[in-house]
Parts: structure tokens; sequence; C-alpha cells
């Protein structure tokens, strides 16, 4: 088949279609894993442990991060929002706005990126490493199978953690909120709390939290895709990695706006 | 390893959960969902954009959320909005508290409004309907003013033509009656030669005219003219209907809170059209008297009372349109003044005319009016004479304040009282201000009904009062 | 349509036929072999003609292109990885790099596939992996990461985590590689043991000739992609192609 096109004699559109083959083999081989792990995830036994181990390393260990980024985005856009809604005299609706803006999309977003940033690359060279040092194939002839066991656990612990580490950046983007807020008005927090929270309904606060789990599954399928089928020794490990972030940040960021899409459908206007 | 990793996992994922059961509380709490709370609903041809989840005030308290909106099924029947109100505010929902959709500040979220009720009215009781008024909306509503005032334009377009036609009409009376005077005898012609000369106005040729009866006698024998005046009575009366039909919608108009450039316009041509009847009837007036005994003359006079007093209604609910809230500044801003409406206790309060002088002019009832062939009081031409050199006193002084006919009355009930003292102000009125050429809008009048004619008295007066304001 | 045939009786690894190629190149070429139980099997050839790629063949970590490989009597050809599980859970395979664990301890990593059968409770597991550790010479490496062993001493711990499921296949891709000559010969009566002791049938890859003719029964070279010759030692010695002569005598003397 390539070589039929191959031997087209414009050469820039030969090595067009050929880039095009290639990119849809390369998407098919991508859903098929994706396929792959969905049909893997409900064969028992669960790999508990492993699971276990993947959620503390996706989930507990990303919360320093997910805290720290949620403080400073939270600040800075309660200071955005502070100089806009200042020139209309509504500082009263600072919280109201910073939670509309985390809650509903802010949070989530930079979660995944944050997410597929940290996580993405890790997946990305961790198997990559075992793929190229062969522990992959150790695995294998141990009776063990390596997608269930190593593949599953990392896209369930993304799963998991996503929503979580949203609702854990939502929280910090409020108390960073808070904290520059509090600086200029002296506000109380469970005033503040109650404020942000006032205007949101759940359509609002629950199905953005829980999109995540998509974004997780988009993070952790795509790295653990790149990083199980690297090859080329440190050189291709390095490469699972880069990818691994720049394709989850490009699948999340367009499956974003899918799913926005999608949500809008299910609870018109729950987005006012 | 294993049990250490649980309790990470546990610590990580528990304290998330937590949080996120926090968001979910703060949301539920500020939506009412965990005080105690009863149902209620209402319904709506409209809801403008409310949706499950809605907040729900209660005389601006946040008090709840709309949990189902039923769809109607046909057309006609109008939306059900179940909502759950905090049993707290119970006591002052009433089966009388009114529902309606409002719009929230800033974000311009959508929410429903129920107001206090009022302590007559039990409380509603749970799952039971409480009324609503449906949504405000600007669009609809400037569609129905549109439409009633096309309608209204429409009919007073007909009526003006028909009108001008009926005038038309009596204007060729008039040039016949002139043809036949001029071969009439010498002496006619020397008086309608001298009314001639004292104005050139159409009155004053009829009111020469008068003296040839004979003429006259002959005149409505002709069959033609008399159908064709005949003609014109038939049509202005359908016109008078539809204006009638229009006044109604102008009514509803009112009631409604809104703005239209054609107000004004509507107003105008109100006023055009008072004028003409106004001519018409003077016009037929002196036909009637010229003919005596009752025939087109007469049913034509009637039509155009007639005509004349629905178009007073119409004025009137114009009028209202002026204090309407929306409209108040609108016309004020364009010189309007308020005299054609004003109450009599706000004419009496002492904010009218602050700062005015007064010129007080007193007319008995016996000097200006007399009975008609059909009992009503007419201006007499009397009258008229002692009015003109009233307002000819009152035009000495600066005319730069209202003038305003108070109509007295002492006779019969105080309906009855209240609107001969209205006939006779707005008949003096008419007459002025169709004399005089004074703008409409500064002469108003004021029905005071009976009143003594001294402290303490037992006879009441009968009669007008012209009251001039001016300032030196 | 070799899948329909049957394996040879009392042969628990067969390869019939079997062709790999990675990309333009060609790996093997119709290649095929046979092992008897219980017997020790040795692959020789230069580096680079396929030796360990024969070996993942065996153990379903590659699937050939065309041909058959029977394990235990099952052409493992067209079986995933859920059922290539139950025949792995017979063999055991030393990889040439030792693919350790390099997330958990060696003693972990022996214990690893014992941990999986969750046959025994944690202690014995434990001990168990501690006296495999011991017969490999690693008794006291049982808490060491694997990045901090030496490429000999990762290579005997690979061979402990191959060992402690009890194969009754091995596969073992250059053993003594690395080694020095005592502990070279150490692991060589540990593969003896096993093989007269629990009838273990191996394939051994090694470039190691005196080591291959203590333990080896059968002979094969690979070269171009095909056995250029199959026997004892002794009929490779004085086999007409210079090629195989020259390696086994080559190596004979170092
Ligand atoms: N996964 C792979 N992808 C591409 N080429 C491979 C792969 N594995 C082995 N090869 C190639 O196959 C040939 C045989 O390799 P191998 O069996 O490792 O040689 P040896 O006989 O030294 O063990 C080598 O040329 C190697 O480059
Ligand atoms: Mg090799």
């Amino acid at each position: 088949m390539p070589h039929s096109i191959a031997s087209n004699p414009q050469p820039w559109l030969s090595r067009f279609l050929l880039g095009v083959e290639e990119s849809l083999g390369w998407f098919g081989g991508f859903c098929q894993f994706a396929g792959l792990i969905i049909r893997e995830s409900i064969r028992r036994p669960f790999e508990f442990g492993e699971l276990l181990r993947q959620v503390v390393a996706v989930g507990y260990r990303s919360v320093p991060l997910i805290v720290l980024s949620g403080l400073a985005v939270g600040s800075v856009l309660s200071m955005h929002t502070r100089s806009t809604l200042e020139r209309f005299g509504a500082e009263a609706m600072i919280p109201t706005a910073l939670a509309f803006a985390l809650v509903k999309e802010t949070g989530p977003l930079v979660t995944g990126l944050l997410m597929a940033g940290r996580v993405g690359a890790g997946i990305g060279a961790e198997l990559g490493g075992m793929r190229v040092t062969e522990q992959i194939d150790a695995l294998e002839s141990l009776a063990v199978n390596s997608v269930h066991y190593l593949v599953v656990t990392r896209v369930w612990a993304c799963v998991i953690a996503a929503p979580l580490l949203t609702v854990l950046m939502n929280f910090s983007g409020l108390a960073g909120g808070f904290l520059a807020e509090v600086i200029v008005s002296g506000t109380s927090f469970t005033y503040y709390l109650h404020t942000a929270f006032s205007s949101l309904a759940f359509a609002d606060y629950i199905p953005p939290t829980l999109k995540t789990m998509v974004f997780g599954f988009i993070i952790g399928t795509m790295s653990t895709y790149l990083g199980y089928n690297a090859s080329g020794g440190a050189e291709g490990v390095g490469r699972a990695s880069t990818q691994s972030v720049v394709y989850s940040s490009i699948g999340l960021i367009v499956v974003n706006v899918l799913l926005v899409k999608f949500i809008f459908f299910l609870y018109p206007g729950g987005g006012a | 390893m294993e049990s250490k990793n649980k309790v990470l996992v546990g610590l990580f994922v528990g304290g998330c959960l937590v949080l996120f059961g926090v968001g979910l509380f703060l949301i539920g709490s500020a939506n009412q969902l965990f005080t105690k709370s009863f149902h209620v609903y209402a319904d709506f041809a409209k809801i403008t954009g409310i949706q499950n989840g809605s907040k729900v005030r209660v005389a601006g308290m946040d008090a709840g959320t709309v949990i189902r909106i039923d769809v109607p099924p046909r057309p006609e029947t109008k939306f059900r909005v179940h909502f759950r109100l905090a049993e707290k505010l119970h006591p002052i929902v009433r089966a009388d508290s009114m529902a309606s959709i409002q719009t929230d500040g800033l974000l311009g979220n959508k929410y429903l409004q129920v107001a206090a009720g009022t302590s007559d009215a039990p409380v509603a009781a749970a799952d039971s309907m409480i009324p609503s008024t449906e949504p405000f909306d600007w669009g609809d509503l400037m569609d129905e003013i549109s439409s009633a005032v096309k309608q209204v334009n429409g009919v007073l377009t007909a009526v003006k033509e028909q009108l001008s036609s009926t005038l038309t009409e009596v204007e060729n009376v008039v040039r016949s009656v002139n043809v036949v005077v001029k071969d009439a005898t010498p002496a006619v012609k020397g008086i309608v030669e001298s009314a001639h000369k004292i104005t050139g106005s159409l009155n004053e040729i009829i009111d020469g005219v008068q003296a040839g009866e004979g003429t006259m006698g002959a005149l409505f024998k002709d069959k033609e003219l008399y159908a064709s005046v005949r003609r014109s009575a038939e049509k202005t009366e359908q016109t008078i209907e539809n204006v009638r039909e229009a006044t109604a919608s102008v009514k509803k108009i009112t009631a409604k809170v809104d703005e239209s450039d054609i107000v004004p316009e509507v107003q105008r041509t109100v006023a055009n059209l008072q004028r003409i009847t106004l001519q018409v009837k003077d016009a037929v007036d002196k036909f009637q008297s010229a003919s005596g005994e009752g025939g087109v003359g007469e049913n034509l006079q009637r039509t155009l009372a007639d005509a004349h007093e629905a178009m007073s209604d119409l004025a009137d609910n114009t009028e209202a349109l002026k204090h309407n809230f929306f409209f108040r500044g609108f016309f004020k801003r364009r010189g309007f003044y308020d005299l054609g409406s004003i109450t009599t206790r706000e004419y009496l309060s002492k904010g009218f005319a602050k700062g005015f002088k007064q010129h007080r002019i007193w007319l008995e009832s016996a000097e200006l009016f007399s009975l008609d062939s059909k009992g009503i009081q007419v201006l007499s031409p009397a009258g008229k004479r002692r009015l003109d050199e009233v307002i000819a006193e009152v035009m000495t002084l600066p005319r730069n304040g209202p003038l305003i006919v108070e109509g007295f009355a002492g006779e019969g009930t105080d309906a009855q009282r209240y609107l001969v003292s209205r006939r006779r102000s707005s008949r003096v009125q008419t007459y002025i201000i169709d004399r005089f050429r004074l703008r409409p809008t500064y002469v108003g009048i004021v029905a005071r009904g009976a009143e003594p004619v001294a402290p303490g008295s037992a006879v009441n007066k009968e009669g007008i009062a012209i009251v001039s304001y001016y300032k030196e | 349509m070799t899948a329909t045939e049957n394996a040879t009786p009392g042969a628990p690894i067969e390869l019939r036929a079997v062709s790999k190629s990675f990309g333009p190149r060609k790996v093997l070429e119709e290649c095929s072999f046979k092992v008897t139980a219980g017997t020790a099997f040795v692959l020789l050839g230069r580096s680079g003609t396929g030796k360990s790629v024969t070996l993942k063949l065996i153990c379903g970590l590659i699937k050939p292109d065309a041909g058959a490989v029977f394990v235990n009597g099952e052409d493992i050809t067209p079986l995933d990885s859920n059922a290539l599980a139950v025949t792995r859970k017979h063999l055991g395979f030393l990889f040439q790099t030792a693919a350790l664990f390099d997330s958990i301890s060696v003693g972990e990593n022996v214990a690893f596939p014992l941990r999986r059968r969750a046959e025994k409770p944690d202690p014995e597991i434990r001990n168990r992996a501690a006296e495999l550790l011991e017969s490999v010479g690693l008794g006291n490496e049982y808490d060491t990461m694997p990045s901090e062993l030496s490429g000999g001493m990762r290579k005997r711990a690979g061979l402990a985590r191959a060992l402690a499921v009890e194969p009754s296949i091995l596969l073992v891709d250059e053993p003594s590689a690395g080694l020095d000559p005592i502990t070279s010969s150490e692991i060589d009566q540990l593969l003896l043991k096993i093989k007269t002791q629990q009838k273990t049938t191996l394939v051994i890859v090694t470039h190691n000739i005196p080591s291959a003719r203590r333990v080896g029964d059968r002979f094969a070279f690979l070269d171009g992609g095909r056995l250029l010759a199959e026997g004892t030692a002794d009929e490779l010695t004085a086999s007409e192609n210079p090629l195989v002569r020259d390696f086994m005598k080559s190596q004979q003397a170092g």
C-alpha cells in the first residue's frame, strides 16, 4: 500500500499521503489500545495492590503540585477579577466569579494539563524504560498480562485521581483567591466559601468535575500507549515521555471542547 | 509497602472526597436542599429561561429552587413550574402570593420571585397552585402596542376622512345657502353681508342664515342633500363604534407599563379629531336651530355628541398614559400639562399652581345655558356672548399659567351633580378653546360638584367659575 | 496451516518452519528444531543471528511471521497474553539483559512470581526467595536494589527469579556472560542439577563452549536464519561446515 503511494509522481504529495497514512495508522493503534484497556479493565482479578501503588504515584504525589498551582491560579484569577469587577462596583461578586471560573473550566483544565505534564511524562518514561530494558517481556514471561498489570492500573489511577485532584485544585484556587482577597477586604473564609458556591448549581459543579475522568483516561491511555510501545533505547524512552505530555495535552484540550458541548447538551443553561 | 499505600490512598481519596462533599453541601444549602421545605407550583405561558434548579425567592429572600417544569401538552396550556420553598417562609406565602419570573443582577440568571401574600388570604397549602403574572416581555408588549396603535390610527384616519367628508357636505350646504340667499330678498342679503363683515368664519355665516327660515326649509326638502347628510351621519356612527373599540385597546395598553413613540401621535390625532367633531357639531348646531323640528340636524348632532364623548374617553385614556411611570418624563419634557385629567382633590390641594396669582370670574348657570329641544343643557347664544366677554377680560392678564373651568351643580345625586358640573365646565372649555384658539393642554376642567353659595347655606352653587392663573 | 498439525510427542518445545523478520531484516527463515523433554538444548551462533529472538519466540513474546511454535504440545502462535499465561506458568526465562524490575529490590524480584501465585504466606515466600538467591550466590543481596548490582550479579538474580516457580521449561540467554569462571561453573552445576533432579527442559544460548559441553545434550548452530548444524557436541565439532567447526574449537581453546 505505501508502495503504491510512494510511486506517485508528485514527491511532496506522496510524502504528505504517507504522513497521513502513518498518522492514521498510529491513531488506529491508539484506539485499539484504548479498546484493549477497556476490555482488560473488566477482567478479574483486579490488580488492586498495583492500583493502590499507582494512585499514590499519580494522585497523592501530585498533591503538592496541584495545591501550589491552585493557590497561584486562584490568587491571580482573583486579582484579575477584582480589577474588572471593581469598575462596576461589583467586588461582592469576586468569590462567585472566581468559583464559576474555577469550578466550571479553569480547575478541570489546569488540573488536566498539570497531570499531563507530571503524570503523563512519568508514565511514558516509566513504561518506555520497562519496554526497552525488557522488563515488560520479563513480566509477560512470568505469566503476567502486562497490559492488565501495568497499563490498566495506571489508566485507572489517572481516572480516579483526575477528579479528586480537580476538587483539590478548585479548593486550593478558592483558598488562593481568598488569600488575595483577604489582604484587600479582610473577608472571612466561611463567608467567602458560601458566597463562592451560592450561585453554583449542581450542574455547574458535578459534570465539570467528573468530566476530568475522561481527561484522566486520555492522559493514562496516551502515555501508557506511547510508553508501552516505546523502542530505540534511552532516546526512545525520552521520546515516549515528551510525546506523552504533548499528545495528552492536545487530546485533552480537543476532548474538552467536545465535553463542554456535550455537558451543555445534557444540562442546557446549567452553564449560565 | 502495600499497607502504607493503602493509608496514603485513603488519605488522598478521603480528603478530596470530603472537599467535594463540602462543595456539594455548600451548593445544596445555597439551594435550600437541607432545610425543611414545602412544594407549591405556578403556571406560566412563558418561562423565559427558568429551569430545574433555578432559584426561588420569597420577597427577595433565597427560599428554594425549581424542582420540575411540566411542559404543556397543548399550545393553549401553560407550563407548570413546581418549586420548593423553605418551610420557615411558609407563614408569609399566602394563597394570593404572586409568582413572577425575574432576572438577577449582573449575571442575568432567571429566578422565580414569590411575593409575600396578604394576611387576609390563607397560608398557601402544600402542593397547591399560587397565582402568577406572566414575565414582562418587552418584545411582546411592543407588538401588542403597535398593533393596537395601528388599529387606533386606522380608525382615527377613517373618522377623520368621514368627518371631513361630512364637513365638506356641510360646506356645500352652506355654499348652496349662500347662492340661495344671494337670490333672495335684499333684506336677507343685507343680513348675510353684515354677518360677513363681522367675521369670515363659517359659523357666523350660518348664524346669519338663521334669519331666512323659509329658505332653510326649502333647503331641507332637497332629497339628495338630505340623503347625503344622512349617509354621512351613519358612517360617522359606525366610526364611533370603531373608536370605542380602539379606546378599549388603549386602555389595555395603559394598564401595562411601556413606551412607544406613537403615543404622542395618538394624542395629536385625538386632539385633531376633537376639534373636528367640535366644529362639525357646532355647524350642525346651527342647522338644528335653523331647521327647528327634529330631523337630520338633530340626528347628526347626537351622533357627533357621541363621537365627542367617545373621543374624550380616548383622550382620557391617552392622558392616563401620560401619568404612567414610563411616560411621565417623556410628556413633561414636551411641555404637556396634566390639566386634562387633574382630579378635584389634586386641584384643591395646596400644591396646585403654587406661586401663581388667581383671577376668578363666576358665571351663573342661567346666564350661560339654555335647554335644547331634547332637554340637554347647551350654551345659549347669550351665554356665548357672555363667555366671549369674560375671556376677553381674562386675556388682558398675562397668559403664563393654566386656565381652569370649574363646574358646580347642586341638584340630584352626587353622581348627577358631578356629571352635570363636569358637563358644564366641559361645554365651556370646548367653546372657549375653539373660540379663542387656546391650547387645549392649558385649559383644564374641574368638576367640583355641589358647594353651598355661602358657608352654611342650604343653597348650592349652580354654574361655572373661570379661574385664570398667572404670574406677573 | 501448521496450526492444525500436532506437536511431536515427547518434545515440549518444537519450532516448525518458523520465519521472522524485523522490517527488511530477515532474522529467521523457515527454522525448525525440537527439544526433547528433560534435555538441555544449546543454541550457538554469532551475535545478532537471532538466538535471543528464538527464545522469545518460544516464550511467545514475539510472534513468528510464519510457521508454528509448539510449547508443551500446544501451538502458541495464535494465543494472546491471557492464554499464553497458562503456558508461561511452566516456563522460566533468563533474559540476556536479566530484565530485573528496577523499582523493587532484588529479593522482591525473586519473590515476585511467587507472590503472583499467592500459594504461600508472605514469610514463606520471603524464605523461598532468600533460598533461591543463596543458590545463585546472592544470599546477602535480598534488599539491594537491582541498579546497585553488577552485570553478573544481575544475571544470577534473573536466574533465581526464573527458577522461582520451578519451571518445567527453562530458557536461559547467555547465563555466563560477564561471570568469572568459578561463578560460571557454579551456575552450570545449578543448571545441571535442575535438569537432572527436576527433569527440566533447558534451552541455553551461550558463547561459552566448555560450559555448554558441561550442561548441553544437543547443540545447534544458528546462522543466516537457519540451523546450519544440529547434533551432539562431538557431531558439531566434526561438522563439514568450517564455521561450525571453528566456532566449537575456538571457544574450546578460549
Ligand atoms: N524487537 C526488535 N526489533 C527489531 N529488531 C530486532 C528486535 N529484536 C531483535 N532484533 C534484531 O534481530 C537480530 C537478532 O537479534 P538477537 O536475537 O538479539 O541476536 P543474538 O543472536 O545476538 O541474540 C538482530 O539483528 C537484532 O537487531
Ligand atoms: Mg542475544
